[in-house]
């Protein structure tokens, strides 16, 4: 048995692959928003994601499926209370996390009997993902991430400068309106990795790491990739040898190395 | 050619009166000083020619469309007042920055190629920055980001250039060699201008028209005949026009 022999377990392979796929994803879709100064839209999505995995638990539905358009509607109320409501970014998102965890707490109490299963959501177990997951997650990765490369010019020129975006013809308010839904798909796909509770700390510790070492966009979109997968990856492995949670390991890693690319960029430049 | 026409423009700020009743006509090859006293809505009238702010009444026409149904935004080509309103830890080089003015002449979807490339080093080039290509602009100096964002504006190659206050920051070699680029583009290529400025005094070295407004057209039309003009000897009093005519001089 060599050091390597866990990679012929196929719960370990699937974790692997599904939790590489969504880290991508997290990393590239971060750093546009972790840019725009929207990092905190994903814990106010996953706040919603709780209400919604709770709703599709109490009427016996797979949360999964329930969470995304729930999230998608709310993500979507989030950036119509920002434009019209006369409301700061940053209190839109209060206003509708503030909904999704009081109606998640209140199914929750309601059904009495799914409490086990909603934990397993607000901490993540990706060594438990599913083949259908695993298949779910890829394929809705690929399509989010092709969505990202087809945009990429316009998502890159709206993070930017929004204004000057709009003067070279950019429908800005397009733009907005699919990051902010892309960000709810990504947030659905990630509870499995690290759960509701960390799911915004994979949007955003990629993307904070990045900014550390980069200097034009594209190396700050590679060394977001790289830190995700690596923190995916090393996390797994960790968890699964030591016997630790294996969201909150990759959650700790992906903030050591932050801490480690701060520490570089002080001493280095 | 008619470049851009305004007729009985109208822009609120809530129940303020920020642009009162503005019509002037721009033809190929102006190259207008748009010029006035703070809060007199130069920029507001700039950033309404671009659809950037909302128009009570009235109406804007570019290159004979109207301005809602305009799309050849590639012929355009803008300086935003205040440059620094971007993320200074955006992790973005100078090349890439200049590269975002080329996306007007983009179509869905939209990719920089490496003939854009060899345009993007031109625009560099001419305002002598094409060693700050692959620096992160937000490293940069005050200064060397104006004549960035200068040279995405002129990227593109447009027709009209909309600048406001383009030599804020720049020092006074690199000024001079500004306003020496942009009167060669305006005379050689007939490339349209209008540039916003605070300094009436020395708008008429370079621009063929002057635009003064204090939220409705004061003046427009050559600077010597704003010199020679009396409701304007009568509007500034005459030392003080005597004084910018002057500078002029």
């Amino acid at each position: 048995m060599t050091i390597f022999s866990f990679l012929q377990f196929a719960f370990i392979q699937k974790a692997l692959v599904a939790g590489i796929f969504i880290g991508l994803l997290c990393s590239v879709l971060g750093l546009f928003l972790v840019l725009r100064r929207l990092s905190l839209i994903g814990d106010g999505l996953s706040h919603i994601s709780f209400g919604a995995v709770a709703l599709g638990l109490f009427f016996g539905f797979y949360p999964i499926y329930v969470a995304i358009p729930v999230v998608i509607i709310g993500s979507l109320v989030i950036l119509k209370i920002s434009e019209k409501a006369k409301v700061y970014g940053d209190a839109a998102i209060g206003i509708v996390s503030a909904f999704g965890i009081s109606g998640g707490i209140i199914m929750a109490s309601l059904s009495h009997g799914f409490n086990v299963d909603l934990f397993s959501y607000l901490f993540g177990n990706i060594l438990s993902i599913s083949t259908s997951e695993m298949i779910l997650s890829i394929v809705l990765s690929a399509v989010v991430i092709l969505v990202i490369l087809f945009f990429f010019y316009d998502l890159f020129s709206v993070s930017f400068e929004e204004e000057y975006a709009k003067t070279t013809g950019i429908k800005t308010n397009a733009i907005n309106t699919l990051l902010v839904i892309l960000a709810a798909v990504t947030v659905v796909l990630a509870i499995r990795i690290v759960g509701i509770m960390l799911v915004s700390s994979m949007l955003i510790l990629p993307a904070t790491t990045a900014l550390q070492i980069a200097k034009s966009f594209k190396s700050a979109l590679l060394v977001s990739a790289l830190t995700a997968c690596l923190s995916v990856i090393f996390g797994i492995i960790i968890s699964f040898l030591l016997d630790l949670p294996a969201g909150a390991t990759i959650v700790l890693l992906g903030g050591l190395i932050f801490v480690a690319a701060f520490a570089y960029r002080k001493i280095f430049s | 050619m008619q470049i851009a026409s305004i007729k009985n423009l109208n822009i609120n700020f809530g129940a303020l009166k920020v642009i009162h009743d503005v019509s002037f006509e721009v033809a190929k090859g102006d190259y207008i000083g748009l010029t006035g006293a703070n809060g007199a809505g130069k920029t507001t009238l700039l950033r309404a020619i671009l659809g950037l702010e909302k128009i009570k009444s009235g109406n804007i026409k570019l290159f004979g469309t109207d301005l809602s149904n305009f799309s050849n935004w590639e012929d355009i080509g803008y300086l935003p007042q205040n440059i620094t309103s971007f993320n200074p830890l955006f992790p973005a080089t100078a090349g890439e920055v200049v590269g975002l003015g080329l996306l007007s002449q983009k179509k869905f979807p939209r990719f920089i190629n490496r003939r854009d490339h060899e345009k993007i080093l031109s625009a560099l080039q001419m305002f002598n920055i094409e060693n700050l290509k692959d620096r992160s602009v937000g490293e940069l100096s005050g200064g060397q980001q104006q004549r960035v964002f200068l040279a995405r504006a002129m990227v593109s190659e447009p027709k009209l250039l909309l600048l406001d206050e383009p030599s804020t920051a720049l020092d006074p070699a690199t000024r001079e060699l500004f306003f020496e680029t942009i009167g060669r583009l305006n005379k050689e290529k007939q490339v349209t201008i209008i540039l916003v400025t605070h300094d009436i005094g020395s708008v008429g070295h370079y621009a063929s028209r002057l635009l003064y407004i204090d939220k409705r057209v004061i003046f427009y039309g050559k600077f010597s005949d704003f010199c020679s003009s009396h409701d304007m000897s009568s509007y500034f009093g005459s030392s003080s026009q005597h004084i910018i005519c002057h500078q002029h001089d």
